[in-house]
């Protein structure tokens, strides 16, 4: 039974492993090239209340929030210390951008389907997901990186962004029932 | 040499030279002025309106860099259709490499940009600090030299305008303040050449003009006014004097009583008398007369009586001359007659008789009748002699013998 018990975990443990593995090959591209665009929404973007300890980067999954920490370790922001924090729930979001991932969007957008945090930029990966709870959410266009940003999400979460940066993406707009 | 030809101009092209060459001058540095103020404001404009395309553009195609977005790139680019002055443009990375571009390839040569009088604004491209590339714009002059053109024709007809509108304005200056003065300089040369101040200047003028035409012509009227003084003047003490060397001859060769010849004047006439009877044969009789007892007449009536009758005696003897015939009186009562003798007609006796007689008849002096006679004596030219002298003695001779012969009485010389 120990023996069986082992054999099963093991093979349990090896097929994860891999399975991890090849998930986390395939996202860390991905996520790197996001975590480029992301390092420059943040340029792009202005805070009514700017952050003024350190800028929090918030991140859900902590696969994603692994890869985001070590492509934008040399990244800083208002010139401030950026503090990489994982997020277990709405409780502790003290946060200055959070960016949700395709896999945790269906915790959280319910929550911000009503209510529009302030300060705190949202960056979403799921198709329609700017119209439901985000601010800038990235889509695949002809197998190139995408992003679509939602200017009137962005006004009641106290957040602008340069008009540079909006010619760039597809404006989205709330969906009538977020109204 | 200017300034030569300048003095040598009339006074009407001085003064369309002079307001021609004030307003050309005023003109063209007032043109000047703008011209440089143009250029730098077109110059300006131009450089204002690249920086500005150029700062759009950078803004924008930085976020179209840094998302890697070369679509939007090249649309923010293709943009550039509506901006003449931006013949090409490139975008490209930290690295050189081209991102996007828009307009002529070629211009990418440095070269050929210069060859083409173009010129290049590089802007570089930043996020926060952070240089993600660079925008190359090659910028044309054609729209500076297409304003330069349209401001340099407008220039030149403002100048033209300008010039006519200033050498009509010097015409009508010219006429009308030059052809007065002209006018007034040609009447004052017409009046010193002939000398006539009755002219006058008639140019319709007004103002300082019209006083200095009216002032000439005062001038000239008053000038008029003395000449024809003077002449009155100079005619008036030409005749004076005229009548002064009348008398001076009347008391230099008339006897200032009797109003006859005096000895001088007699003298003379005898002398031509014989000149003239020498040149065409005739004779001359001299008459030497003398009152009888006249000296008794100055006694018993007075001298003014005596002179009385001095002038009536005159008178009875020049009623006998014929115009070339000379009565003289000579001094005192003393008388001489000059007859130019005709040999066919005149007879010396006859002439003589008639004298004696014409005594016959009492002179009326101071209302009283008075007797008085005379003696005479006669020399004949040639016969008595050819000499002046001679001849004068010897009537005198004739004379005093007619005297102790008894008065009243002429006898003719006998030697």
């Amino acid at each position: 039974m120990n023996r069986y018990k082992c054999l099963v975990l093991t093979v349990l443990l090896f097929l994860s492993f891999f399975q991890s593995a090849g998930a986390a090959q395939v996202n860390e591209r991905e996520y790197r090239i996001k975590a480029a665009f992301i390092a420059n929404f943040i340029r792009y973007t202005h805070w009514k209340n700017p952050p003024q300890k350190s800028f929090r980067f918030c991140n859900i999954d902590a696969r994603v929030a692994n890869i985001f920490k070590k492509t934008l370790v040399k990244e800083t922001w208002f010139s401030l210390k950026t503090e990489f924090k994982l997020v277990l729930n709405s409780n502790s979001l003290a946060c200055d951008i959070l960016f949700v991932d395709k896999l945790s969007a269906h915790e959280w957008r319910e929550l911000w389907s009503v209510t529009h945090p302030k300060d705190l930029l949202i960056v979403s990966e799921g198709r329609g997901e700017s119209q439901l709870f985000s601010h800038i959410n990235f889509f695949f266009s002809d197998n190139k990186l995408r992003f679509e940003i939602n200017p009137a999400r962005l006004s009641l979460s106290d957040l602008s962004i340069n008009a540079s940066l909006l010619r760039l993406a597809r404006i989205t707009s709330l969906k009538e029932d977020n109204l | 040499m200017i300034k030569k030809f300048i003095h040598k101009l009339p006074i009407g092209q001085k003064i369309v030279a002079l307001i021609v060459s004030v307003s050309m001058f005023s003109i063209l540095i007032a043109i000047g002025g703008l011209s440089i103020n143009e250029f730098r404001e077109i110059d300006r404009r131009m450089s204002q309106e690249v920086a500005v395309i150029s700062d759009v553009l950078a803004t924008n195609i930085t976020a179209a860099i840094v998302f890697d977005d070369k679509a939007a790139a090249q649309e923010l680019l293709n943009a550039l259709q509506a901006k003449r002055v931006v013949e090409y443009a490139r975008v490209e990375n930290t690295q050189k490499v081209l991102f996007a571009h828009y307009g002529k390839a070629e211009l990418a040569d440095k070269e050929l940009i210069s060859e083409m009088s173009y010129y290049t604004i590089e802007t570089p491209l930043y996020v926060e600090q952070r240089n993600v590339g660079n925008l190359i714009l090659v910028i044309n002059n054609s729209e500076i030299n297409e304003s330069i053109r349209v401001y340099l024709t407008v220039v030149v007809a403002v100048i033209f305008i300008s010039l006519v509108f200033s050498f009509l304005l010097s015409v009508w200056v010219q006429r009308r303040f030059a052809t007065p003065i002209i006018e007034l300089a040609a009447m004052a040369n017409k009046i010193t050449k002939t000398g006539d101040y009755t002219i006058r200047t008639t140019a319709q003028t007004s103002g300082e003009i019209k006083l200095l035409q009216d002032l000439f012509n005062d001038m000239v009227a008053k000038t008029n006014d003395r000449e024809l003084a003077l002449e009155a003047l100079v005619s008036k003490r030409t005749q004076e004097l005229e009548a002064l060397n009348i008398q001076l001859e009347n008391q230099a060769h008339y006897d200032s009583l009797t109003k006859l010849p005096n000895r001088a004047l007699y003298e003379d006439r005898l002398q031509q008398s014989i000149a003239h009877a020498a040149r065409d044969g005739s004779r001359v009789a001299l008459f030497f007369i003398d009152l009888d007892k006249f000296k008794e007449v100055n006694d018993t009536l007075g001298h003014a009586a005596g002179d009385e009758l001095l002038c009536q005696v005159s008178r009875r003897l020049e009623k006998q001359c014929r115009q070339m015939d000379t009565v003289a009186r000579i001094g005192g009562d003393e008388f001489t007659m000059l007859f130019m003798l005709d040999d066919e007609l005149d007879d010396v006796n006859d002439i003589a008789r008639r004298i004696i007689e014409l005594f016959q008849i009492p002179f009326n002096i101071m209302d009283k009748p008075l007797s008085m006679t005379m003696s005479v004596g006669v020399s004949i030219y040639p016969t008595h002699g050819y000499d002046f002298d001679v001849l004068k003695v010897k009537a005198d001779e004739a004379m005093y013998q007619a005297k102790q012969a008894g008065r009243n009485q002429f006898l003719i010389s006998q030697s």
